[in-house]
């Protein structure tokens, strides 16, 4: 992307594969900040969706959420409340950074390996579970579910 | 899957062990469990007892956190009661204190209001007032305890339903000779005022922190305007008093404040069902899914306490509103599921259940558009009625919004009413329907404000069984008799109505506001006894003013159109702060310049040859005009002291 070009045409679905391109998070920052929007769920979301090649309704299916709230958070109506993103993440099979980052977007605070269940989530993101299964051992370790 | 727990299990205890080196004399007894809360200089840790598998709470503090963690280790261990936690030991090595106590089984009060939804105001006196014995404890220790960070994060709500206090960071004894407390302790939206640092603390500061605790318990909301949803008026006030900014002028101590919870709870009436916000089904499914796991014996022993306390707080707290919400919605008229399809923000192709359809506190559609607010319906209601023409015949999809308090539905085809027999609605405007009979509001007694002119109603009987009623507008209606209507009308719209005897007005004590147009000789006679009307639109037909000239109390006047030829003796209303005017053209303004009450006034239909006189009007702020009034206004290169509202 040249540095000449009007910085509305840059898309935030563009700057997230820009941003996966770059060699660093440094790099990417001197060559874009210019053109940098403020970043946004529903934007992480879309983009997360298009670079899965998931649809929404796929992830509300698999996230187990209630379909009018899911739509909501998709479109950008409401900001998801924490469990809700871990359940999407979950069903999408996201990894720990993209998880971590959609926490940090929703300013839900993120997961802290050394608080029990938090450390639980992120052995199920990193062992590819589901979400039906993430919760059955959250309930095993006598932990809260992702309600 | 148990391959996987155990596999978590010890690579998170390696975690724990790693980050955490504990002294010897805790590692012997305990095992690490959980980590509670972490800060560079403070950090909580949930503990496990190797004998009994019974949980402790580890408190660590570093550098200066150190001095505050042996204050809350003094205090806490020259109190006992089952409703703070016990201090059991306390250690130091050279850079770090460590302070163990009692752990308190159950859920922190924000948590539980997050996941369950606000408490029944009873509930929440009841419990409030339990605390309060606790606090009572600290505050008549020598010197008094003053807790200083109560809000909910800090209080567990117990597996016996009572409100345990835990966290006495902040806590301090009071000092009488100290003015002002040195550090600033508590937690922002909690705290009160004196907490920033202009004054000392003393107990009137946890007096303040339990109001907003009542106010968060009844409506999950910290912020105080939020107490209007309180339906207990005792209860408002005692939040209100709890929190005023002046500490000398809230409750004294906390014996004052307890006995006024204990009569504002005898008092309540108990409260009609509330309905039961957020996810009682999802509660219930949890609650059965712990059961069962707790019977197959795969719970460990603080999992079943927990599940055990949520299950009695689900019995407790979960009225009737558990209703078969998996049914999807239909509606029988699609313009109004697009405006409540609008207003939820859900797309057309997402089916509606009843859970959304219960978030409807408001729908107002005009014609073809949904407004937002109440007052545009209004407005649209009295001066363009008949803007808008939508196509919407039936009002059967209102009663499934059960949540609905205020509703417009104008401009459409309606001719029944009965559907909305039963609903709970405080606002309705039905302008520009096809509506004759309104006998079937009869059964809306909540009813407050009732737009429903240019309809072909002919009497409006049923505003007897109206007992709220306040507002009513029956323009370009057929109503001649006005008898029905009580006393405590405030404001009434009788536009091109048959009305011919309006002495009902005279018994209306608190009529403050009334629109008329072609005043008979009957309506000037009634209209000039009206003195306490602040507010009068008056139109058609106006040859003089003089019979308003008694009308002292007016604030809001507005005289159109054209009939006019004085306004002498218009300076005699002083109290008059907004005038629309529409005379004939070039009359004299100048009594205008005697009004010193005068900020607004409308002259978009008062043609003159010169406004100069309008620079005279001592106290004029704003000013509504056309823009060829505007022009000639800035053409006479007079200091323009007011503002132009040109259209």
């Amino acid at each position: 992307m040249s540095k000449d070009k009007p910085s509305e045409t840059l898309s935030t679905t563009a700057l997230f594969s820009l941003l996966e391109k770059s060699p660093s998070l440094e790099t990417f920052l001197d060559e874009h900040e210019s053109d940098l929007p403020a970043p946004n769920i529903s934007d992480y979301l879309s983009y997360l969706l298009e670079r899965y090649q998931l649809s929404k309704q796929a992830v509300i299916r698999a996230a187990n959420l209630e379909r009018s709230n899911g739509y909501q958070i998709f479109n950008g109506y409401r900001t998801p409340r924490r469990n809700a993103l871990l359940r999407i993440a979950l069903g999408m099979h996201l990894t720990l950074e993209e998880t971590q980052y959609l926490l940090k977007l929703a300013l839900r605070g993120e997961l802290y390996p050394r608080t029990r269940r938090d450390a639980a989530i992120i052995y199920c993101i990193q062992h590819k579970f589901s979400l039906i299964d993430a919760e059955i051992m959250l309930e095993q370790l006598g932990e809260e579910i992702l309600e | 899957m148990t391959d996987h727990v155990l596999s978590f299990l010890s690579s998170y205890q390696d975690t724990l062990a790693q980050a955490l080196p504990l002294p010897a004399e805790i590692l012997k007894d305990y095992d690490l469990y959980d980590c509670l809360h972490e800060t560079p200089s403070k950090s909580t840790y949930l503990l496990k007892k190797k004998a009994d598998a019974t949980f402790a709470v580890l408190k660590i503090a570093k550098s200066s956190a150190r001095e505050h963690l042996r204050a809350e280790y003094d205090i806490l261990s020259s109190l006992r009661s089952t409703r703070i936690p016990q201090a059991l030991s306390y250690s130091s090595d050279h850079k770090t204190d460590y302070f163990l106590r009692s752990y308190v089984a159950g859920t922190p009060v924000s948590d539980q209001v997050e996941r369950s939804g606000a408490f029944p105001e009873q509930e929440a006196m009841r419990l409030v007032l339990g605390l309060c014995e606790t606090l009572m404890l600290l505050h008549t220790q020598s010197p008094p305890v003053i807790h200083r960070d109560i809000k909910p994060q800090n209080i567990i709500y117990t597996n016996q339903h009572t409100l345990a206090l835990i966290d006495f960071d902040a806590a301090r004894h009071f000092q009488p000779a100290q003015k002002k407390d040195t550090v600033y302790l508590g937690t922002q939206t909690t705290a009160a005022p004196e907490q920033f640092g202009y004054q000392q603390t003393d107990a009137r500061s946890d007096i303040y922190s339990t109001g907003i605790l009542l106010l968060f318990l009844c409506t999950g909301s910290y912020e105080l305007d939020s107490r209007t949803q309180i339906q207990s008026r005792a209860l408002r006030h005692i939040i209100e008093t709890c929190t005023r900014f002046d500490p000398q002028r809230r409750y004294k101590n906390i014996r004052a404040l307890s006995r006024v919870l204990n009569r504002a709870q005898a008092d309540a009436v108990p409260a009609a069902v509330t309905f039961w916000r957020g996810a009682a089904l999802g509660l219930a499914a949890g609650v059965a899914l712990s059961l069962a796991l707790v019977f197959s014996g795969l719970l460990p022993a603080r999992a079943q306490q927990d599940a055990a306390g949520t299950t009695t707080a689900g019995d407790a707290l979960v009225p009737a509103a558990v209703v078969a919400v998996d049914q999807a919605i239909v509606f029988e008229s699609p313009e109004i599921e697009r405006a409540v399809r609008d207003q939820l923000g859900i797309d057309a192709d997402v089916p509606l259940y009843q859970a959304d359809l219960d978030r409807v506190g408001k729908l107002f559609l005009f014609g073809d558009l949904v407004l937002d607010t109440w007052d545009d319906v209004t407005f649209d209601a009295i001066f363009r009625p008949s803007v808008q023409q939508g196509t919407i015949t039936t009002l059967a999809d209102i009663p499934k919004l059960r949540n609905l308090s205020e509703l417009a539905v104008c401009g459409q085809n309606i001719t029944d009413l009965s559907p909305l027999k039963d609903m709970h609605l405080s606002r309705l405007a039905l302008c520009t329907n096809l509506i004759i009979d309104p006998s079937p509001l009869s059964s809306v007694p909540s009813l407050r404000e009732l737009y429903i002119g240019h309809n072909p109603i002919t009497q409006i009987d049923v505003a007897k069984e109206l007992p709220l009623l306040q507002t009513l507008d029956l323009s370009t209606t057929n109503v001649s008799d006005l008898s029905p209507l009580s006393n405590d009308i405030t404001s009434l719209c009788l536009y091109d109505t048959p009305i011919v005897d309006y002495s009902p007005l005279l018994r209306m004590n608190t009529l403050q506001k009334l629109y008329v147009n072609h005043p008979t000789q009957a309506c000037w006679d009634t209209l000039s006894q009206l003195k306490d009307l602040t507010e009068l639109q008056i139109k058609d037909g106006v040859l003089s003013i003089q019979p308003l000239l008694g009308l002292k109390s007016l604030k809001n006047l507005a005289i159109s159109p054209v009939e006019l030829t004085s306004i002498e003796g218009i300076e005699t209303l002083t109290h008059l702060d907004y005038l629309r005017i529409a005379a004939t053209p070039d009359i004299d303004l100048s009594p205008l310049t005697k009004m010193d009450a005068l900020s607004t006034l409308d002259i978009f239909f008062q043609e003159q040859q010169d406004y100069s006189i309008l620079f005279q009007i001592p106290n004029l702020k704003h000013l509504y005009c056309s823009t060829a009034q505007k022009g000639l206004i800035e053409a006479l290169g007079l200091p323009i002291t007011f503002e132009i509202h040109a259209s």
